[in-house]
């Protein structure tokens, strides 16, 4: 994910950007305003041909992947069952309320401030110990009274009533101190269950924990708290609903694993760049917490690489790793493939097995570096030395693992161009040229790196209601903001649907070129994996966006063969105690479920409207889309070849007809329509109320020549073939 | 080492060192814009007073004062003090009988280190690179045998001395049967060489030894592996050295540096930016040949960690060493760390142990990356991003040993390195560059308190040349900041004061920062200078040029001129260590710098400063301040033509003087010592010529030595010969109360 969004987002600017990231990681409503239909949209009926004896490459199921992060706590609060924030105590324990911290706790992912431990008692009690800690840099000791209960406490738990809750405490103290965990639902004096801990020794020792809750609450709390004349550590503690799944909430889980997503690219993102992933392995109550400066945000490691391979286990999808080749070394890069793919007779797939997994998880996938090429990136470097990295890292990663496909950060020239990063480099011209020696990214990487990659990446964001307009960042100071370039779009309903689909059929065009500037991509089946999109919104309007954006894909299986889109939990809403797809997870649970594999040609009688700014920029030469304005289509046959299915999106408000013809297969009995649209064009979903963006499955008798598309819908046909 | 990017090179990434474009204005650079000479000196007093107050002391020179900077640079390190003869000896490059074209990539990097070259013996295409299974790196020669004719390779070029005894090894496998020799060779006649006849060959490789004795001298011997048969061998790698080497270090490069006391050395520059340091360890053999795109050459890996460890016991200085912070990361730093100094109960100390070394080193000093700050870096980053790293570093290293010594590599205000975009604003005027972007010792004294014990400084300069403010106002963006250098004319002392006066810029810069920082004060944090060079480049005489009487007259002003400022400068580390000698293969000598850190050594590390004045100002600086090579106020004593510089011998029973005459007058001083009476017999070492170009060349008479004389009671003044380096001693009879 770019800076950009972070720095708006911290700087609370715009809120715009708030509102990107929000969505992107599937949180907050989408308050944009629809916008009316295209002039000349409606009415009349377009003709669309169907030739499925041209057939394309098959669409990857990889196409579908999502992309994650340690954003803040994004994964710990969608994904992990921990109850407990800052569980390894990183931050002081105050009564006090923080001062504005120079370094925020939690990110900019909004709803996801860090919970924070308070004293129990008088503050002075509790003091950070730095000596001999249990986990990081300090364990917490509280001086005990004989009298006055004086321990820690933190509040703002979920509890949902009658359901058990499992955990752990490691404590020592003076042997004598009687200590006391009790979760607490509510003011009442009953409102709690307390457990006695046994006898403290000045080891530290573990302890179970185990409650019920009596009540519903959303403030729930948990207070360690004792009497007697010494004093008690707090180790580390660890609270979970036993309804878990390896650590993982039964909840989300579940629902993400019905997106059949293909792969999982993860965990990072910018985070990756300052992590260090021996951190996140071994005996989970030990690893360090640590501060991510990428995202202003703890990290106490528990979701770490092991878990990650049982995440996606979980999910059935493919791991995607990217390693850190900001902050982080060939060496360290070699190391984590070996740990995860070695045998148990390496040095580090020793290490796994110990760590109780000795099956290796044999990780196809691996990326080098996250956005390497942007200013924002942590350890950021100049092209000339990143392509000298990446080959020392594709060494050293293939030395552990020569089967691993490897990909290589690539950024061509609409996202530099977009994000300004010629003038990080001294550049005047805002425009970045093919073959440019300092930012040319995916140039520079096929001219010095070729033979070190199986891949490129590309990543893109659309800003929401924005473009890149060229004259405007040719007017630009050279000190000016990166993203400086872009302007106010003044767009239809179609147009903003459109315009994320612009941007895939852009890298579509810069793919082209790249391939004429080196053939030998052809030769060794060089592939692009889009492998961080996003767009605004998580409303039905934007679920039309997305749904062009995937078509537009599907039209270049070629060489797009892998894609994930920001953030793979912004298919959910979802609260601490429960989760249901939004309009987005809707969408690509339709593609998936209903969209066939295999891309046959369709041609029609309506191009597609040509864009209305020049080619800068993230601008294409020509828009995306198929000829069958204003609707969007593609077609496929499923794998098995009996069906052919249809995609249409009607990013209109008024019904569109279309005739159809199909040539090259014969279909013909009783078809189906699986319709997603919504009540309003804002409507979303969102867990615990109804349902206001759903598919509707609706039989269709033969195969007519006539269709009608409802507005502001999203609808796959299926069509069986004759002879099948 | 510091140098500056030029992009002229698409596939070598190749980099152009800073002391090149130096020597490349001395050469050729025609500039108009030279400032006018200024041939008459400033007045000077019809006799020069000095007044030496025994009382009044700073705190001692530090041992490490006198130290050295020493790295990879292509083959500096292997054609000075490894006694390896034989060049890419594990087959980095592919076999050919054809010359290298031009446009490819330099083999051993800048300063002329050609790696010599392996040739076939016989057909050419019987020589081919197999890049399966290879013995060591990514491929080993196979050579396809033919029962007649020998088939093999050779590398010439090797410098033999008559009667010497080399020894080596060779790893080789081949098709059983096969008949393999080994010959070096001396000559043209047949008898001109020795061979010896390999045992049995299977197809796995064994290792063979070799032994052979030079029956006469050469200079373009040859090494020739060649074969009959019918299948083919393989040669994995080989080694040949002299015999007298100690573990694998020349004898007399070694011995000769040992007399020199530097205190340390510091191991790392560039090239540590791209170093994978796991290469350079164990089983020497099967260490990875690896290109070092920092001066684009190819590395054998021979002379590693362990390796430098004992090449530091060998010269008797203690090892500073930077860690990789371009592509390294802090994690490998931290096991270099273990590695070094880990007990063997740890993963690393315990690989150490296996590799033959079970004592932990001990190593103290460790500097956190090379010249982050220097966009010619490998790796290079933004100051923010870098003081985070820093942070990380410092945080693993220290986790892993705790007693360290962490140095910070930092820059002070340097308005030549600054984004062009930004020159305006910062030539002229360096003020504002403190707390900039681009002052990164600022940025580790505002980020990373805590996290380092001292910071580091390198400074390079080049005489006859300064970087002229004016001329840097118009430089355009697309032009290199070294445009801003012109040529200037200076007279023997403007030339031997120059480089001392860029030491007293960076103190006054430092004293910047204690203002701004006073917590610096109170921890008292010091400066390491630990690269700087004065280039000569009058040819001949080391890699940099001649270091010749002129260039030591101004190598002693540096040290007098660092150790005025004992409370701040702790360390200092020339470049190169092996700037000291004159080398050529088989044989080396002392040069003219060698002698002077030799002179300085032996009498003032450890030594307490005292107080010198004088009748005779320094005349301010020649140029005005805001250029990185001008500071606001003139380095040196007030004894002005003269440099001097007095200081107590550690047990308080000597005054030593140091006095430096970079004129071509005899000079007279009055000397009157304040605090302690001097009595007794008195001793003077003297470096001079009679001519200011006079050099020590390998295998020629030497021009230039210490000599040392008898000067009697402690006179009231002195006579001071021209063109001269002199340390005095004298013996204090009542030593000061």
């Amino acid at each position: 994910m770019t800076q950009r969004l972070l720095r708006n987002a911290l700087l609370a600017r715009s809120p715009g950007a708030l509102l990107t990231i929000c969505v992107l990681i599937g949180f907050c409503a989408y308050g944009g305003k629809a916008q009316e239909a295209a002039p000349g949209g409606g009415g009349t009926t377009v003709t669309s041909n169907i030739d499925a004896s041209q057939m394309a490459a098959p669409i990857s199921k990889y196409l579908y992947g999502g992309f994650i992060e340690h954003g803040g706590q994004l994964m710990y609060r969608s994904l992990w069952s921990e109850m407990i924030d800052d569980r390894k105590f990183y931050f002081p324990i105050t009564s006090k309320a923080p001062e504005a911290p120079p370094r925020r706790a939690g990110g900019p992912f909004r709803g996801m401030q860090l919970h924070r431990w308070q004293p129990v008692g008088p503050d002075e009690a509790v003091v950070m110990d730095k000596d001999k800690p249990f986990v990081g840099d300090q364990s917490p000791r509280i001086t005990l009274d004989s009298a006055t209960p004086h321990g820690i406490r933190q509040s703002g738990m979920a509890l949902v009533k009658g359901k058990k809750y499992a955990g752990r405490i490691y404590l020592r103290g003076t042997p004598g101190s009687k200590v006391k965990v009790a979760l607490i639902w509510g003011a009442a004096e009953n409102d709690r269950e307390t457990i006695t801990i046994a006898a403290l020794a000045n080891e530290y020792k573990k302890f179970p924990l185990s409650f019920t809750a009596g009540a519903d609450t959303t403030d729930g709390a948990l207070e360690i708290s004792g009497t007697g004349t010494g004093n008690f550590h707090v180790g580390t503690l660890s609270l979970m609903p036993v309804d878990n799944v390896q650590g993982f909430r039964p909840d989300t889980v579940a629902l993400l694993r019905d997106l059949h997503a293909g792969m999982w690219r993860l965990p990072g993102g910018n985070f990756i760049s300052d992590w260090n992933w021996y951190d996140s392995i071994g005996d989970i109550d030990k690893r360090p917490p640590v501060f991510d400066d990428a995202w202003h945000a703890m990290q106490t490691n528990d979701l770490g690489m092991d878990e990650l391979m049982t995440l996606c286990k979980l999910i059935g999808v493919d791991p995607y790793i990217t390693v850190n080749a900001g902050f982080g070394d060939s060496h360290s890069a070699a190391e984590e493939v070996e740990y995860l793919n070695g045998s148990v007779n390496t040095h580090m797939g020793a290490q796994r097995a110990k760590n109780g997994h000795p099956e290796r998880y044999r990780v196809k996938f691996w990326n080098i570096g996250n956005e390497p090429y942007g200013s924002w990136q942590h350890g950021h470097t100049d092209l000339k030395y990143f392509v000298l990295k990446h080959n020392e890292f594709a060494k050293a990663m293939r030395a552990v693992d020569p089967s691993i496909i490897l990909l290589a950060s690539g950024s061509m020239p609409d996202e530099m161009t977009v994000e300004g990063q010629p003038r990080t480099v001294g550049i005047k011209d805002p425009q970045v040229h093919f073959g440019d020696e300092q930012v040319d990214w995916t140039g520079g990487l096929l001219a010095h790196s070729f033979g070190n990659f199986d891949g490129l990446t590309e990543h893109w964001y659309v800003r929401v209601g924005k473009r890149f307009d060229y004259e405007h960042a040719k007017s630009l100071p050279m000190d000016a903001p990166i993203e400086g370039g872009y302007v106010n779009a003044d767009e239809t309903l179609l147009e903003w649907v459109r315009h994320p689909a612009n941007r895939v059929h852009k890298k579509a065009e810069e793919w082209q070129e790249y391939v004429k500037r080196y053939p030998a991509m052809l030769d060794k089946h060089i592939f692009l994996s889009v492998d961080e999109y996003g767009y605004g919104g998580g409303s039905l309007k934007s679920t039309l966006a997305y749904s062009m954006v995937l078509n537009e894909m599907f039209r270049h299986t070629d060489f797009m063969k892998m894609a994930a889109y920001t953030m793979a939990v912004s298919t959910l809403d979802f609260n601490s105690t429960g989760a249901v797809y939004n309009s987005r997870g809707v969408l690509y649970k339709l593609y998936r479920d209903h969209f066939g594999t295999l891309p046959v040609a369709v041609s029609g009688d309506s191009p597609q409207p040509a864009p209305k700014y020049p080619p800068y920029g993230d601008q294409p030469e020509t828009s995306s889309g198929s000829p069958t304005y204003p609707l969007d289509m593609v077609a496929a046959l499923t794998e098995d070849r009996k069906y052919l299915t249809i995609a249409v999106v009607n990013a209109t408000d008024t019904a569109q007809q279309f005739n159809l013809n199909v040539t090259g297969v014969r279909v013909s009995g009783p078809s189906t329509l699986w319709q997603l649209t919504g009540a309003t064009i804002d409507a979303e979903n969102h867990v615990g109320r109804p349902a206001l963006v759903s598919v509707k499955e609706i039989a269709i008798g033969g195969s007519p020549q006539s269709l009608s598309v409802a507005p502001a819908s999203v609808s796959i046909y299926r069509f069986p073939v004759a002879g099948q | 080492m510091r140098c500056k990017t030029e992009t002229k090179d698409k596939d070598g990434g190749t980099m152009k060192a800073r002391m090149m474009m130096f020597a490349a204005a001395a050469l050729w650079l025609g500039s108009t814009v030279a400032a006018t000479a200024q041939q008459a000196g400033p007045a000077v007093p019809d006799q020069l007073k000095v007044t030496i107050d025994t009382q009044q002391t700073a705190p001692p020179v530090s041992k490490y004062l006198y130290g050295q900077f020493i790295e990879h640079i292509g083959g500096t390190m292997y054609g000075s003090l490894w006694a390896e003869m034989l060049d890419d000896r594990k087959f980095y490059f592919p076999i050919t009988a054809k010359k290298p074209d031009a446009s490819a990539r330099p083999q051993g990097g800048p300063f002329s280190m050609k790696v010599r070259e392996w040739h076939p013996f016989g057909p050419e295409d019987a020589v081919v690179m197999d890049k399966e299974k290879p013995f060591v790196g990514d491929q080993s020669p196979r050579i396809k045998l033919d029962s007649a004719t020998p088939h093999g390779i050779q590398q010439a070029g090797l410098a033999l001395v008559k009667d010497k005894k080399y020894s080596g090894r060779i790893y080789l496998r081949g098709t059983p049967g096969s008949k393999i020799k080994v010959s070096l060779i001396w000559g043209a006649g047949e008898n001109d060489r020795q061979t010896i006849t390999i045992p049995a060959l299977t197809s796995e490789y064994k290792k063979f030894p070799l032994a052979f004795t030079a029956k006469a001298d050469a200079s373009d011997a040859t090494i020739e592996i060649t074969g009959t048969g019918a299948g083919s061998f393989h040669i994995g790698t080989l080694s040949l050295m002299p015999a007298d080497n100690i573990g694998g270090f020349r004898p007399d490069t070694t011995s000769l540096l040992r007399q020199i006391k530097m205190g340390f050395w510091r191991y790392g520059g560039n090239y540590t930016s791209g170093l994978i340091w796991y290469h350079i360890v164990g089983d020497i053999d099967r260490r990875p040949p690896d290109f070092d795109n920092a001066w684009g050459a190819m590395q054998t890996n021979d002379l590693g960690l362990d390796e430098f460890m004992t090449l530091c016991k060998l010269i008797n200085v203690e090892p500073y060493i930077s860690v990789n912070a371009g592509f390294g990361d802090s994690h490998s730093a931290a096991e270099e760390v273990e590695y070094m100094n880990g007990s063997v109960n740890t993963y690393m100390g315990a690989r150490r142990a296996k590799n033959g070394h079970p004592a932990p080193y001990h190593v103290k000093f460790w500097n956190i990356g090379n010249e982050p700050w220097g966009a010619w870096q490998l790796g290079r980053t933004d100051l923010k991003y870098f003081m985070l790293k820093h942070n990380e570093f410092a945080k693993a290293m220290r986790a892993v040993d705790p007693s360290i010594t962490l140095i910070a590599s930092g820059m002070m205000l340097q308005n030549d390195n600054v984004p062009p975009e930004l020159r305006s604003k910062y030539v002229g005027n360096l003020q504002p560059l403190y707390g900039s972007d681009h002052d990164w010792t600022g940025g580790f004294l505002k980020s990373c308190m805590g996290n380092f014990d001292i910071i580091a400084e390198h400074w390079y300069s080049g005489g006859g040349h300064h970087w002229d403010i004016e001329k840097a106002k118009a430089i355009a963006p697309d032009k290199s900041t070294d445009d801003a250098n012109v040529k200037i004319d200076q007279t023997l002392l403007e030339f031997a004061r120059f480089p001392a006066d860029i030491v007293r810029l960076k103190v006054e810069e430092w004293q910047g920062y204690q203002q701004r920082f006073p917590w610096m004060v109170e921890k008292k944090i010091p400066l390491s200078i630990d690269e700087y060079a004065y280039f000569n480049f009058s040819g001949g005489g080391g890699p940099f040029g001649g270091e010749n009487l002129k260039q030591a007259l101004a190598y002693a002003m540096i040290l007098n001129e660092m150790a005025r400022y004992t409370d701040i400068i702790t360390m200092g580390a020339q470049t190169t260590g092996v700037s000291l000698i004159d080398f050529n293969r088989t044989a080396s000598t002392m040069n003219g710098l060698g002698l002077v850190y030799k002179m300085y050594g032996d009498h003032f590390a450890g030594a307490i400063p005292v107080t010198l004045t004088g009748n005779s100002p320094q005349p301010g600086p020649r140029f005005p301040v805001g250029s990185p090579d001008q500071p606001e106020k003139s380095s040196g004593s007030p004894t002005y033509p003269l440099d001097m510089f007095a200081a107590l011998t550690p047990d308080h029973k000597y005054l030593i003087l140091s006095v430096v005459n970079a004129t071509e007058t005899e000079r007279n001083v009055d000397l009157s010592i304040a605090g302690a009476h001097l009595a007794g017999p008195s001793t003077l070492w003297q470096l001079t010529a009679n001519k200011i170009d006079a050099l020590n060349r390998v295998g020629q008479a030497p021009q230039l030595a210490i000599k040392e004389s008898s000067i009697g009671n402690a006179p009231a003044a002195i006579t001071v010969a021209p063109i001269s380096i002199n340390i005095y001693q004298f013996p204090i009879a009542q030593p000061a109360q």
